[in-house]
């Protein structure tokens, strides 16, 4: 096996052998080279999707900028409010002052049915308290006020989504029936799904006598609250999960996990799970016929060209995945390697990959310039930034179910 | 609602106006972070390719974050010295989280330098502050470091103060280049290239300094002061901007007279003296793009105008005279109470400036400021210096 990784060492050794990667776990880099990010499902978009609710970002001008622009890009940016604070707000506490101030003329002009302040670094350093206002808010109008710890710092201690759900359950508490209804909750932080996509289309055939109602779709905050009365919550990625977890201890709704896969394994299981979880039976194996044909056609098309993946947390996955097929994947980019990317690391050693494994961040300007000439494909936002001259597959964030992941890149391979 | 409250984003951060500045050069960035910090100027901020430069963010712990992790900062920023050895300096950017936690940013940039042999910048942004702040700092900064006497070219023309933030994609600055060169100046410091240390060191030699933004009047001054070079504040927005730019071009150095004929830049359109204006935008920008509007197409009343918080530390650059008529207005909701008393025909500035204005038969312009909408619109069409630009106002204003 010939795979290498870039990884950080104290000796300033910059290759080391696949082999000994498992014995350094988990690989990281002290610095993040500026590259940017394949889309993701942002936090503060996955509050502003629920209607009613707006947010109020709190802190420096630098770390609110950022959320005004990955809302504008989802269109959410209307329930977005931004309260830049200056240092010397921060040193004096008046920050708070005119926080209360700006959150009271919001309940007042625009009748919030929650709010959700995101706090930045600046105030967790501080140990700022807010809860003594935020009570003050709710008990003067009667309306949740959350404070949302947002950014790295705080994001060593609980995943922010996981907080985030924490802070969803609070909301959805409120709405708890006695009765339970019919509808089935797709959770998930990756946007509506669109029309004519897999999973839609199964729910509509399957389940004619119950509402879907997808989190980031919702139509109303009174929807969003009705969610805690479903009767079946079918995750789709790992905030839906941890929503779904919380749900299931707190009401006792049942729930399916079906994250977006590439492997044909897990794939399968998710189909399986899902005719399990709905008491239903149907033959996928038009959607497997589809994936061969194309997975076919591809690999003939694509013999002989040198394949680069740098897709983000999932680059080890989809390489495996490729290589099944065929293909000839020559680098993968990663930020990270930790444990789960050991099995597809594995799977791709015991095939025999040639795949060498780059750690973004220490890639030299001289690998840069030379190393990657002879890559034709690059898949992903870190592969394409050092891949020149390869053509950019850009992969979607958007949730895919079965074969429907794999086949959208396979399609925009060829 | 409430005054603090904001409907549209600040303007770019002091750290993103630094790196702004520093992408220019053959320089390491490094950006002292907890991790988060570098998404502004990767995803809002910066419009350039980044992969022609080095800009790399540390993720520090929150323990690191609180206690300090400068000794483990200082090794990984040398090993990547180590393995980018083209890198002609180093610069240590600050963030809102050490500017909290007191992180002694020039003292880590010096026994960086003792380290690695090579000059590292302390830039202590705190993003806190706007770009105009970071700009101007590091600009001021690099001069300082680097600049030593050199003989005098009278030919030679420094562009002072574009980055991005406030003048968009380099190629909107091709035809001033295109016109100074024509009149036989060498241009220093070109904003459509990469500049390595021998260049920017030879800025000292120049006969005169082009000031195309308000955050580059700091280094002008201290390049006025220190080296006797003459400065001048002009973003050649339209034919005015031109023609005004080669008249005090000619009184400085030498260049032909035709150059700065009236019939060179000699409008075209029909003037419209019963419009009212506004430029929303950088301060010499606004303040510019007022003067063409009024020369260029008869405007009698145009007001230039910027949102931004003033920097203590850019005193003397407020004091600059181009600058004197321009409002200045710290908050979004001052600036659109005094648009709806103004009441004008026309604005010139930012389509995201649109969202402050109420319903109303007001004419806009879009001229895209990166400072301020980031990505959003750098692509698109639009043009503001000399004949290009004059062009493009001329679609709006019937020229």
């Amino acid at each position: 096996m010939s795979c290498t990784g870039y990884i950080r060492t104290s000796s300033g050794e910059e290759k080391i052998k696949l082999a000994d990667i498992a014995n350094k776990m988990p690989l990281d880099s002290f610095f993040d080279r500026g590259i940017a990010d394949d889309e993701c499902g942002e936090l503060v978009n996955l509050v502003l999707c629920v209607p009613g609710i707006d947010v109020v970002a709190a802190g420096p001008s630098s770390c609110s900028r950022v959320l005004y622009f990955r809302a504008g890009k989802k269109g959410l940016n209307e329930k977005l409010f931004l309260l830049p604070v200056s240092s010397n707000d921060f040193a004096t506490g008046k920050h708070l002052e005119k926080l209360e101030e700006a959150l009271e003329s919001l309940v007042t002009t625009r009748r919030s049915k929650a709010i959700i302040v995101y706090i930045t670094c600046a105030d967790i350093l501080m140990g700022t308290e807010f809860v003594s206002l935020t009570k003050r808010i709710e008990s003067r109008y009667g309306i949740p006020v959350k404070v949302f710890e947002r950014g790295p710092l705080a994001r060593r201690r609980t995943l922010p989504k996981e907080r985030l759900c924490g802070i969803f359950v609070d909301l959805l508490q409120r709405g708890v029936l006695q009765e339970t209804k019919s509808h089935i909750n797709l959770l998930g932080d990756s946007g509506k799904l669109p029309k004519d996509f897999g999973l839609r289309q199964i729910l509509r055939n399957y389940c004619t006598g119950e509402e879907i109602r997808e989190f980031a779709a919702l139509d109303s905050y009174e929807e969003f609250e009705d969610m805690a009365n479903g009767k079946l919550n079918i995750a789709l990625d790992r905030f839906g999960y941890d929503l779904a977890v919380r749900m299931w201890e707190k009401w006792n709704i049942p729930f399916l996990y079906l994250p977006a896969c590439y492997n044909m394994k897990e794939i399968k299981h998710n189909y399986a799970a899902l005719m399990e979880g709905m008491q239903v039976t149907w033959d996928f194996s038009q959607d497997a016929k589809e994936y061969h044909r194309v997975a076919a056609e591809v690999a003939v098309a694509l013999v002989g060209k040198r394949i680069a993946v740098g897709i983000g947390p999932r680059s080890f996955e989809l390489a495996q995945a490729l290589e099944l097929i065929g293909l000839s994947v020559a680098a993968i980019f990663a930020e990270t390697v930790n444990k789960q990317d050991m099995t597809y690391i594995q799977a791709l050693s015991a095939t025999g990959s040639q795949a060498e494994v780059f750690l973004v961040s220490n890639v030299t300007v001289e690998t840069q310039m030379g190393g990657f000439e002879g890559i034709d494909i690059a898949i992903g936002e870190k592969a394409s930034f050092y891949c020149l001259k390869a053509k950019e597959i850009v992969v979607s964030a958007d949730y895919r179910f079965g074969y429907e992941g794999i086949i959208e890149i396979l399609e925009g391979m060829r | 609602m409430s005054s603090f409250l904001s409907r549209i984003p600040s303007l770019a951060s002091d750290y993103s106006g630094a790196c702004s500045v520093l992408l220019a050069l053959h320089s390491l960035n490094l950006l002292y972070s907890p991790g988060g910090c570098s998404s502004a100027v990767i995803e809002c901020d910066e419009i350039r390719d980044l992969r022609q430069t080095l800009f790399f963010s540390s993720k520090l712990g929150e323990m690191e974050a609180v206690m300090g992790a400068a000794e483990e900062f200082l090794f990984h920023a040398e090993r990547l010295r180590a393995q980018n050895r083209q890198t002609e300096l180093i610069a240590i950017i600050g963030t809102p989280v050490p500017a909290l936690t007191g992180v002694d940013i020039g003292a880590m940039a010096d026994r960086l330098s003792k380290r690695t042999g090579l000059t590292v910048l302390a830039l202590p942004t705190e993003g806190f502050e706007t770009y105009y702040s970071g700009v101007y700092y590091t600009l001021l900064t690099l001069g300082k470091r680097f600049l030593e006497r050199r003989e005098k070219k009278n030919n030679q023309v420094n562009i002072i103060g574009y980055t991005p933030l406030s003048l968009g994609k380099e190629t909107h600055l091709t035809e001033l280049m295109d016109e100074l060169g024509q009149c036989g100046l060498e241009i220093n410091c070109s904003p459509i290239e990469k500049i390595d240390m021998k260049t920017f060191q030879s800025m000292s030699s120049a006969g005169l300094n082009l000031v195309v933004s308000h955050e580059g009047v700091g280094l002008a001054q201290y390049m006025q002061k220190e080296y006797s070079i003459p400065y001048v504040m002009n973003l050649p927005v339209g034919l005015w901007g031109m023609q005004r730019l080669f008249q005090v071009l000619a009184e400085i150095v030498d260049i032909p007279r035709s150059n700065a004929s009236k019939q060179r830049y000699a409008p075209t359109g029909r003037a419209q003296p019963r419009q009212r204006a506004v430029v929303i935008g950088e301060p010499l920008f606004a303040s510019c793009m007022a003067s063409c509007l009024h020369n260029d197409f008869g405007l009698d009343y145009v007001e230039p105008t910027s949102l931004m918080k003033m920097d203590r530390r850019m005193k003397k650059v407020y004091q600059e005279e181009t600058l004197f008529g321009v409002h200045l207005f710290e908050g979004e909701e001052a600036l659109g109470e005094w648009i709806d008393r103004i009441q004008p025909d026309i604005i010139v500035g930012d389509p995201l400036y649109q969202g402050l204005l109420g319903e109303g038969s007001t004419r806009y312009v879009p001229i895209p400021h990166v400072g301020l909408s980031g990505r959003m619109y750098a692509d698109a069409h639009y043009a503001y210096i000399g004949r290009r630009g004059y062009d493009y106002l001329a679609g709006f204003f019937g020229g």
